[in-house]
This record gives structure tokens, sequence and C-alpha cells, in this order.
């Protein structure tokens, strides 16, 4: 019966979210050029009208035989200098020097404009008005010859972009610096560079009616499955929205799960990151003005490594990685544990303790469930307060946050130092995970968690776990299942989880339901001692 | 997309159904009175035999003014009485104002009456309550164990520490008793072979000049004997050393023996102790043997030359003087009639035959079988002075 | 769902932890009550036989009806009407075992843990859970005993590991006192546990690569029977044997009773949570078990009625017709085996018997 009701509610909200009739109609296919000179100017100027940043600028070229074009362009998407400098400055230059058998005429004047006057700035031709306005959208300039059907697009994207410069998010210490912007191109080149392979392939597509986003899908022929990156790119076209301003619509929509706690897709904004991944066989999906790039078949474990583990050495890595999976445990269970134990199993706290926190709970009003809840409330505000202000005040937050609440609340005998302690670990052990998303999941479940504590004790939080591992095991992301390589087991992937093995002893590739190429690398490349010591010794003395 | 809203509202309602039902057995700490140390009397009232329970719950200082919160430091005692050992606990707290909570109790102090007449009804709620752990102390005293209850820490500051403190770390070492946990205790007690022993605590009257004044305190000292499930007697000292040395391994030990030679005495220091007990089967007759292995040092030598040849000396003193205490607490053990040397256990062990013939009069067997004593003690170190101390007369 | 697969080592996982989650707690302790020190023999003796013997009927069973199911074979075997009938009765088998496990969940737990939380609150809770996985599917039950056999084995062994101190090796004298009949004796309460691995019936079919199941179903009774033997064999050399029968949880005192420098003791709340992990497991694969069979046996029957009307009946029968603790304990001792074994090893030795004379099945092709 529940059931039902929740379906009732879940159809109500997508009978609300919109039916097909409303969404607006699809502009028609094509609308070729005319010759008509006035009316194909009037046509471009209808399609740019009230839009302050469309550009129209009439000239002409061959100075011999002026034939009138109009250059179209938005000022805002496009670099103003080429366009003084280089176009303009080609167009207008005196006679042209042009082979014999060529004339210029409005029927050959496209040509001509492609493959003389222009030929250094790459231009294309389009018959289409509809085409053309896109591809001056596109930051393109769009060039109108007098009694000409075809249109002559010259690309000279430029306008404001942010600079390649550290993803805050992500920072390391050995590792590059670099990370993605918001431009698509870009962030190609930062991954192109990385892959200096023909077998490094870039799919793009075009997702969102309005957006027109561009969608590029990366992947190394022969490492990634053919099957993943169709599958990939059939879930990329069934989508058809409106908009796509970030990567995290797309990625609701590819997702296996209709709903999950974690996330499906890794997403990152470090070229090297997703270099590292594609040389495993997955595949990347990079979206236009989105610096956080995803990374497709997503596992549990690769959402608790950091690019900078690579960096490092092994040892050092590995002990780092356990130390995350050790604060990732804290951040999960410390607060539910607490209340576990000092409301159902006095018996595991040693005397003396058990005996102190009694007496500093004396005169606590609260019992130590609702201190703990209540603390963590608060941990969150503070956080989601500290996030979204300027910096400068949000350091000011955490001060009084800190400070203000932690400390009086405690002096004035409001809550007992037990919670407080517990929840400023639990934030220390939260901060240490490596991405975001896996933070938001783990903030979540504590809660659940926490509850399922007060209720049962321990017993509660072991049904907990065991409803998030059977959520967990039944996670696929694109197929494959979120919690290998630990299960199913593949004993030889356990060399990159909780521990690095030394580059040299990473002879394989992950197996991810069968990597083309399983081998990375000769296996004997292990550090050897020189081959003779006795030589070696013999050379010192002498 | 159903699948998952099915599993979704699935968990939902495991939520709903949780919560709707509450927290049944949570108790917040401060709720919870601790108790450390539970003692059993039987004891006359109004002319019925009634349990006594008396428990020493923690309790709190108020914190001085602006001082920290500080740890429950100091216990508060309570008695009650009933017919059954669960009534008298119920009376007990009736008088407490919190939840009694039996997962830190150090010991068991049972009284003698209720050791002689009642032991299995505490055993068996002991080993039964789910709270008790198999790693309680049971202790025996004389008299009423309500009146060692009452007694005062003198160096820890609660009783339930010093006194576990004590057995932990201090009887064993110095031989006049040993812990005994109730899983060991309850094994004994269930054997069919053996009888058990216990802890003696006895109360102790300090004159000294201590910080504290205290007027009456505790000390753990001496064994009491069971035969079956009755308290029949206790050990003193020199008997629960020779007792000791035969049952127990002694580790880090710091017992002294004095042995005395040309009317003087000096002590050798047993510092570790194995033990072996064989039986023999001669004629269908069963005679033990007990080899005891005893390491130690002289360092109280008042005098005496310690040097090769005089240390076998020395050694073959303190094996006789050791072999003596040993047999004495043999002989001991043979008027108890009670066998808690786990010799019958020994011939049970090594021979099931021979048991099974004797085991309707397995006492009687113990009593009337000879045992005999070997002792090998050896002098490990002379401390940090050569052989001999030459002090001008 | 006939699609998943699950790999042998997975299988094997399974099975170690469907029999350990109860046997580690209750085995011990009725065993030494009717062995006495002589119980840590008992597991390598009939119950390991009896386990090899079932395993052995079942892979012969498997081969002559690939892909099949008990449920789907045993008309054919036995003929429409018998068959069927011996359809239902195994999956009444696997509907009153489970619910026997499930009150020993909830027996356990009120026990140890939280005495005053009401029996009915952790029947309905651990069924719902269980429901939610076997919704998931046999795969997710298989991936999640992978998850769960570390911790439940370190936790094993680390009780072992801290026992050592308190153990005295003479305890286990006199050997074989008695000879062995009481070994036998106290077999049978085991072998009933070992049984347990029938539910192969019904999951083989998953199984990947069913020539495998020999060795793999060899190497978990074996890891059982070797985990199992140390269990016994700890709380006798801590307890002794004559304590060791007289305790209903004999592993759980040992749990409370071993220390390591006293800083590192009181383990018995964290075995007890790691323990019941196995056991959701073990709920969640006796309840798949059922499910399926019940499917199979009726047919064009949407699985979330059988998953609900089957949760509904598990919940119902814990709660209403099994009893407290002491109930429990004298079912499991004097009726479970006999109610269990004939279905463990009868049943499928009867099956394979009848299907070879009557040549029922694909027969071998050599």
């Amino acid at each position: 019966m529940g059931k039902e009701l929740l379906k009732k509610a879940l159809g109500w909200a997508n009978e609300k979210k919109g039916s097909p009739q409303e969404r607006m109609p699809q502009p028609e296919e094509k609308r070729p050029l005319s010759t008509n000179w006035d009316e194909n100017q009037k046509n471009l100027r209808e399609v740019f009208s009230q839009c302050a940043d469309a550009v129209f600028q009439e000239t002409s070229f061959n100075a011999d035989q002026p034939l009138r074009i109009l250059l179209v362009y938005l000022e805002t998407l496009t670099d103003q200098a080429q366009i003084s400098q280089t176009i303009i400055k080609s167009l207008q230059q005196g006679p042209l020097e042009l082979p014999d058998e060529v004339s210029v005429s409005p029927a050959t004047a496209p040509e001509v404009l492609q493959k003389h006057v222009l030929s250094a700035c790459h231009p294309q031709t389009s018959a289409d008005l509809l085409e053309l306005t896109k591809l001056v959208l596109g930051g393109n300039i769009g060039i109108l010859i007098e009694e000409s059907p075809l249109a002559v697009v010259v690309p000279a994207q430029g306008g404001q972009a942010r600079a390649i410069n550290e993803p805050e998010n992500e920072p390391n210490i050995r590792g590059p610096r670099d990370g993605f912007v918001e431009s698509l191109k870009t962030n190609i080149s930062l991954i192109r560079r990385r892959l200096r392979t023909s077998r490094l392939k870039v799919e793009t597509l075009e997702v969102g009616l309005l957006t027109k986003t561009a969608v590029a899908v990366c992947y190394v022929e022969g490492l990634a499955q053919p099957e993943m990156v169709e599958e990939v790119r059939r879930r990329l076209r069934r989508i058809d929205v409106d908009a796509v301003l970030g990567s995290g619509y797309i990625e609701e929509f590819i997702a296996d799960e209709a709903i999950s706690l974690f996330p499906l897709v890794l997403t990152t904004e470090r070229p090297d990151r997703v270099t590292a991944a594609l040389l495993e066989g997955r595949v990347a999906i990079l979206v236009e003005n989105s610096p956080s790039t995803m990374v497709v078949p997503c596992t549990f474990i690769s959402l608790l490594q950091a690019s900078e583990d690579y960096y490092v050495t092994a040892p050092f890595s590995t002990f780092i990685r356990l130390l995350r999976f050790v604060a990732l445990n804290i951040a999960l269970l410390l607060p539910a544990v607490t209340v576990a134990v000092f409301s159902f199993h006095q018996e595991l706290v040693p005397i003396t303790l058990l005996s102190t926190v009694a007496n500093t709970r004396q005169d606590v009003p609260l019992p130590i469930f609702i201190e703990v809840l209540l603390m963590e409330i608060t941990f969150e505000l503070l956080r989601e307060a500290g996030l979204r202000l300027p910096k400068t005040i949000g350091q000011a937050v955490s001060t009084v946050g800190g400070l203000v609440i932690g400390q009086a609340a405690v002096e004035a005998g409001y809550v007992s130092p037990l919670p407080v302690i517990v929840v400023a670990l639990t934030a220390i052990a939260s901060f240490t995970a490596p991405n975001y998303i896996v933070g938001t999941s783990i903030r979540i479940l504590r809660f659940f968690l926490l509850i399922l504590a007060a209720m049962l004790g321990g017993v509660g939080i072991m049904l907990g776990l065991m409803a998030i591992l059977a959520h967990l095991t039944a996670l696929r992301s694109f197929g494959i299942p979120y919690l290998s390589p630990f299960a199913p087991l593949s004993p030889a992937d356990l060399k990159d989880t909780f521990v690095r093995a030394p580059w040299w002893a990473m002879i394989t590739r992950p197996r991810l339901d069968g990597v083309r190429e399983p081998q990375r690398q000769d296996p004997d490349q292990g550090p050897q001692k020189p081959e003779d010591s006795g030589t070696r010794k013999g050379r010192q003395r002498s | 997309m159903q699948r998952g809203q099915r599993y979704l509202g699935l968990l939902l309602s495991l939520l709903l159904l949780l919560s709707a039902g509450g927290c049944w057995s949570s108790k917040d700490v401060e709720e919870l009175g601790i108790v450390t140390l539970v003692g059993y009397d039987r004891i006359m009232q109004n002319g019925q035999e009634m349990w006594q329970e008396s428990i020493r719950i923690l309790s709190g200082l108020a914190p001085a003014q602006g001082g920290k919160p500080q740890g429950l430091s100091s216990e508060t005692l309570f008695k009650g009485t009933g017919l059954t050992l669960q009534q008298a606990g119920m009376n007990v707290n009736l008088r407490t104002s919190r939840l009694p909570f039996y997962g830190d109790i150090v010991g068991a102090i049972i009284g003698e009456r209720a050791a002689e007449e009642n032991l299995r009804d505490i055993v068996d709620l002991l080993l039964r309550h789910p709270q008790a752990r198999p790693r309680t102390y049971i202790l025996v005293c004389q008299g009423e164990a309500f009146k060692l209850m009452q007694s005062e820490p003198e160096m820890a500051k609660t009783l339930s520490k010093e006194l576990g403190e004590m057995v932990e770390q201090r009887v064993c070492r110095l031989g006049v008793s040993f812990p005994v946990t109730l899983a060991q205790f309850a094994e004994w007690l269930l054997s069919p072979d053996r009888d058990a022993l216990a802890s003696e605590v006895q109360p102790v009257y300090p004159k000294e000049n201590t910080p504290k004044t205290v007027s009456r305190s505790l000390l753990v000292s001496g064994l009491a004997v069971f035969r079956g499930p009755k308290l029949i007697g206790f050990l003193d000292k020199e008997d629960a050393l020779g007792t000791q040395l035969i049952v127990h391994t002694i580790n880090r030990a710091q017992i002294a023996i004095p042995l005395s030679e040309n009317g003087r005495y000096f002590t050798y220091q047993v510092m570790s102790g194995r033990h072996k007990v064989i039986p023999l089967l001669q004629d269908g007759q069963v005679s033990y043997r007990v080899e005891i292995d005893v390491k130690g040092a002289v360092f109280d030598s008042a005098g005496q030359e310690l040097s090769v040849q005089s240390v076998k000396n020395i050694e073959a003193l303190a094996a006789d003087k050791i072999r003596g205490i040993a047999l004495q607490a043999v002989q001991k053990a043979k008027d108890f009639h009670a066998d808690y040397l786990g010799f019958s256990q020994e011939l049970h062990r090594t021979d099931p035959a021979e048991w099974e013939k004797i085991q309707p009069h397995w006492r009687e067997n113990f009593v009337e079988a000879p045992v005999d004593v070997e002792v090998k003690a050896e002098v490990l170190t002379g401390g940090s002075v050569g052989a001999k101390l030459p002090l001008k007369p | 769902m006939t699609q998943e697969k699950i790999s042998g080592s997975q299988l094997s996982t399974v099975l170690f932890i469907l029999v350990m989650a109860t046997g580690v707690l209750f085995v011990p302790g009725i065993t030494a009550r009717m062995a006495l020190q002589s119980a840590w023999l008992v597991p390598l003796g009939l119950p390991l036989l009896t386990g090899l013997l079932s395993l052995w009927a079942i892979y012969k069973l498997g081969r002559r009806f690939p892909a099949q199911t008990v449920i789907e074979y045993s008309p054919l075997i036995l003929g429409k009407i018998v068959g069927k009938g011996v359809g239902l009765l195994y999956i009444l088998f696997f509907l009153i075992t489970n619910i026997l496990v499930i009150r020993e969940f909830s027996v356990f737990l009120t026990f140890t843990l939280l005495p005053e939380t009401p029996g009915f609150v952790l029947n309905i809770a651990v069924v719902l859970l269980a429901a939610y996985i076997v919704s998931q599917g046999v795969e997710v039950i298989a991936r999640m005993a992978q998850f769960i056999l570390p911790l439940f084995v370190a936790s094993l062994s680390l009780l072992l590991l801290l026992s050592i101190p308190e153990m005295a090796p003479r305890r286990l004298l006199p050997f074989l006192e008695g000879g062995f009949q009481p070994v036998v004796k106290a077999s049978l309460v085991p072998s009933a546990w070992y049984g347990e691995i029938v539910v192969l019936l019904l999951i083989l079919p998953h199984l990947n690569k069913p020539r495998e199941l020999p060795r793999k179903g060899v190497l978990a009774l074996v890891w059982i029977t070797v985990f199992l033997t140390l269990d016994i064999l700890a709380t006798l050399l801590v307890f002794g044997p004559y304590l060791s029968g007289q305790l209903t949880f004999p592993f759980w005192t040992l749990a409370r009773f071993v220390q390591f420098h006293k800083s590192f003791s009181r383990l018995e709340t964290l075995v007890v949570i790691l323990w019941e992990a196995g056991m959701i497991l073990k709920v969640a694969l006796l309840y798949y078990a059922a499910c399926v069979g019940s499917l199979q046996w009726l047919r064009k029957v949407s699985f979330g009625w059988v998953l609900g009307i089957l949760g509904g009946v598990q919940i119902l029968g814990a709660c209403k017709f099994v009893g407290g603790q002491i109930q429990l304990a004298a079912i499991l001792e004097h009726v479970f085996p006999f109610f269990a074994l004939p279905f463990e090893i009868g049943l499928p030795l009867l099956l394979l018997g009848v299907a070879r004379l009557s040549k029922a099945g694909r027969v071998r092709d050599k």
C-alpha cells in the first residue's frame, strides 16, 4: 500500500514536470540561404534581433569588381583583434592576386574567400541559415556574400575565459598543477598533451535544446570496451533537455540507478586523473563550460583515491590510503558508535572513562543521542555557512562556531564535552575524503546510522551497515560492480586499493570486466641491485 | 525505477518501524549506578534465614567551584535483604536512584555462612547474570561480608580499585593467596574430580599514621577451601603458600622464605615456581609425586656466604623448607578431606580407567594416597655484592 | 533472476558463513555437554561426512539436471504429484529453518546486548533487511558474503589468539574418555548444521562453473570444520569441558573472558556485532531459497508477492511459534536434527537414487 502511495506521489511529480506538449516546438530542420542579398540580410538580422552583442559589419572585397559582403558575429564570443587585424585586413587588401583561371563572381566568391583570401583562418562554408546561426553562436564569424547562396564561416573564438590554474578542490603537492577550465577545447588539449597517441579518441555530441552544449566522450581505443563506449553514447543521446549547465546535469541522466546515495560517476577537475582513468580503459565525459569532468565506470574505491597517491612513494601512499580509510570509518561511524557505546554497551568503556563521562553528564539536560545529533546539525550548519560565504567571512564563521558554540555550550553546562569532542573528530576525519561528493554521502549516512544506533545500539549500527553494504554491492556503474575489486573479488586488482603497489609492480590494468589489453608494462622492471656487487666494491676500493 | 522505489519504501518502513518503537534498551551513562563490588551474606532476620546483598556504587563528587569535573571518585555502600538473592538485590535497588550496572564488578565477596550453606545460588546467579563477567574475582571472608564491604581504601581512591589491584598484582606475587575468577571457580565446582578454592579477604585495622584516617581496611590473604559447594575452612598464609606452590604457577614473585642456619635467619626469595603432579599406580594403590621447581635469589643473606659451595647448601636448605611447607599443605588438604590440590583430577586425566574405579570414593582415595614432594630450589642471584660482605667485627 | 551468476569462491564463502554464523555460537555448548573433552573431535567426524555426502548428492543431481533447481527436477524424477510434494516440503523446510534462525538471532541479541528490547522488533528488522537483500538477488548475497568473510574470520581468529594465554592443554585429557560413543552422540546436532548446505539445491543453477562445485564445496566444508574445531577447542581449553557444557553460548562467554593486557578486553560486543552480520546473510540466503523455491513451485507469481508473503510468514512464525531461549535451545538440540537431516541428506540421496534407477535427466556422457 505504501508502495502505491509512493508511486502516486512520484507520478504526480512527473506530471507536474511538464508533458511533452508544453515543450517548445522544434525549429524546422533547414532554411537554405537564398541568392537574394536583401533577403539573406534581412533574415539574418531578424534572427539576431534584440541581440545587443551581435555585430553586423558591411564591407566589400575585391577592389576591382567590388562585391558587397556582410560580416556577422557576436562581439562577446569573438576575438576582436583577430577580426580587425586579420580578417578585415585581408578582405580589404588591394587587388587580389589570383591565379588566372579564377575569376571573382557571386558564384565563385565563397571559394575564393575560402581558398585564397582567408585561407590562413581555416574558413568553411555553410548554405543554411540555421547552421550559420549556430556557427555564429559558437563564436565564428559569418560572412554573407552578395547574391551567393553560400556563406563563409571563419572561426574567431575569443572572449574572456578563465586561465588554467590548480583545481582548488583537489590540490596536490608533487603532481601537476593544471586543472580543467570551462573551455572544452582547452580541456581536451590538456588530455591530449598527456596522451600523445592517435588511439585517444574524442567524440563530440551536442546536448541541450537551448544551450547546445558540446559534450565530448574520450576514450583510448583498444583499452576501453567498445560496448562500454557505445553504452555511454547511447545514454548521452537519450538525454533530451533544454539546458545543460554543468556536468551534474548529465550525471543524473546517465547513472545506472534512479536514486543512489553514492556517486555513480567519478567527477574530477584534474586532467592527470582523467588521463590515468583513460589508461585503465575508462571513458571520460567532458562537458563544455564545466571544469568538472566525469569518468565512468566509477568504483567505490576510486572515490577514496587521490591523484597525489600516484606521485608519492608507494609505502607513503599506502599509509595515506589506510589513514584515509580509517578516517572514512570515523566520519561514518564515530557519532553512532559513541551513542551506542554510552547508551547501550557501557561495559565496553573502561571504568575510569565511564565514571568521568558519567560525572560530566550529571547536570546536562539532554540525553547523549540528542546532544550528538544537535552538535552534528550545528556542525553541518557551520560547514555549509562557511562554504557559501566569502573566504574571509568564512573564517570568521568557523571561529565563532568553534569557539563560541563549542566552548561556551560546554562551559555553561548545556552540553557535555563528549559530543563536542566526537563531532570535532568526526569533522576532521570527514575532511580527509578526497572526493567531495562521497563526503556528502557519508554525511547523510552518518545521520542514518546515528538514529539506528540510538534505537538498537551496536545491533542497529550493524543493521544499517548491512543495508548500506547491500545497496553498495547491488550498485553498478556502467555495468561494473561498484564494490569491485572487493566484491566480486579480483585479487590481482587489490594492488591499487587500500595499498598502492609500486609502479613497477602495477603490471596489469584493473580488470573492469575485461579490459582488452590487460598488461600495462613489462613485468620485470623492479629496481635491482647492480648485477655484480663485487665489482662495485672493487671500484670503490680502487 | 520502480524497483528502486520499492526498496526505498522498504528501508523507509524499517526506519519508521524502529523509530515508532523507541529505544528499549537505551540507558544513558548518567542513569547508571556503576556497581564495583558485591557482597553476599546469609543472615537471620526475624527468625528467618535471609539473603543480604551489599553493593558499592561509584558516586560522584560535585566538581569544586570552577574546577574541572572529576571522575567518580568515591563509592557509596548499600545493602538490602530478601528471601532470594534477586529480592535482596531489588531491595538494594530501592535505596539507590540509579539503575545498578553490574558490568564492572571487580569481585564478589561471599560471607562465611553464605559460602557454607548457599554457595550454589550465588554461583548460579553470577554465571547467569548477563552483565556479570566471567572474570569477576571470587573472594570469601570469615564472618559477614557486609562488614568488609564497609572498609575504606588506604592507597587507591576506591575500595574496589584497591581490592582489584591487590588481587591482581600483589597477593599472587607475595605467595599469600592467588586470584580465582568466577570462570575458574565454576569450573572447579563443576568438575567431578576436584574441589574448589577461593581467595580470602580479611579486615585490617590500620594503626599506622597514614595520611588518611582509615579505621578499617581490608587485605587479601589466605585461601578458602571448599568441599563440593560448601565452604569448609580457611588456609593461613603458610598453607596458602604450600597450596599455591602445588596448584598455581608462580611468576615475578617476591615470596620470602626464612631459612635458618647456625641459629641465624636469612631469606630465600622465591621468584618463580613450576609444579607438576604425577599420579603413580602400584599394586592397585594410588600414590602421588609432586615436583616443585622454584627459582629464587638471596638478598637478605644475613652474613651467609654465597659461594658456589655454600649456595648448594642454601639450595638444599630452601628445598627442604619448601618441601616441608608443601607437605604441610597436602596434610592440611587431607585433614579437610577435600582435594583442592587437583591430585584426583590429574589421576583422571592420565589414567581414566583407574579413575573409573575410584570415582565413587575419590576423596577418600586422595586422603589415603601417600604423597611425596620433591623440590628443586635454585639460587639464581645473590645481589650486587660478592660472596660475602666482610664487615669488621 | 536466473541470469545472475556467482563464482565458485563466492559459493564457498556463502556456505562458510551459512554454517558458521550459527554454528560458532551454539555448537560448542551442545557438543561439550555430550562429549565433554572430546567435543573437539565431533566436527571432524560424522558432521563432515554428512556435509560431504550431501554435497555429493547435490552435485550429482546438479549434473543430471543442469540449470534446474530441486523444485523443477523433483517432478521429473518422482512424478508430478509426489515431486511437487517434495518441492513443497523443501520450501517449508527452508521456511521453518529460517524461522528458527531468525529466532536464534533475536534470542541471542536480547540475551546479550539488548535485554529490554522485545524480540519481535529484531525479528521484523532482520526480516525486512533480509527482504531488501533478497530482492537484490543472489549475486548481492554472494558479494556481501565476500565482504563479510574477512571481518568474520578476523574476529574469530582474534578471539582464538587472545584465548591462547588462558589455555591449558591438560584440560583435554583424558583423550576420548568413554570411547567414541559420546562423540557420535554429540554429532547429531552439528550434522544438522553442516547439512544446511542443502540450500545448494536452489542456488546451484547460479554457479558459473558447476564443475567447480566439488572442489569449492569441499573447501568450504574443510574450512568450516577447521574453524568449528578451533572454536570448540578454544572453549574447552579455557573453560574446561564441564563449564563449557553448561554455558549456553560458550564462545560468547569466551569473548567476555579473554583479554590482552587488561586494557584490550571486553570484546564480546564487537564479536556479537560482527557475528550479527553473518547471521543477517544467513537469514537472507535461506529466505532467498524459500522465495526462489516458491516462485518456481507456483509459477507466474510476481516476485514481490512471494517476498512479502514469505516475509510475513517468517516474522509471524518467529514471533509466535518458537518461544524463548529455553524452548529454542530445546528445539535446536532435540527436534531440529530429526527434522532437518531427512531434508539435508535423506531426500537428496533418495532423489539421486530414484533418478539413477529411472535414468531421469541427463546421463553423464562418458
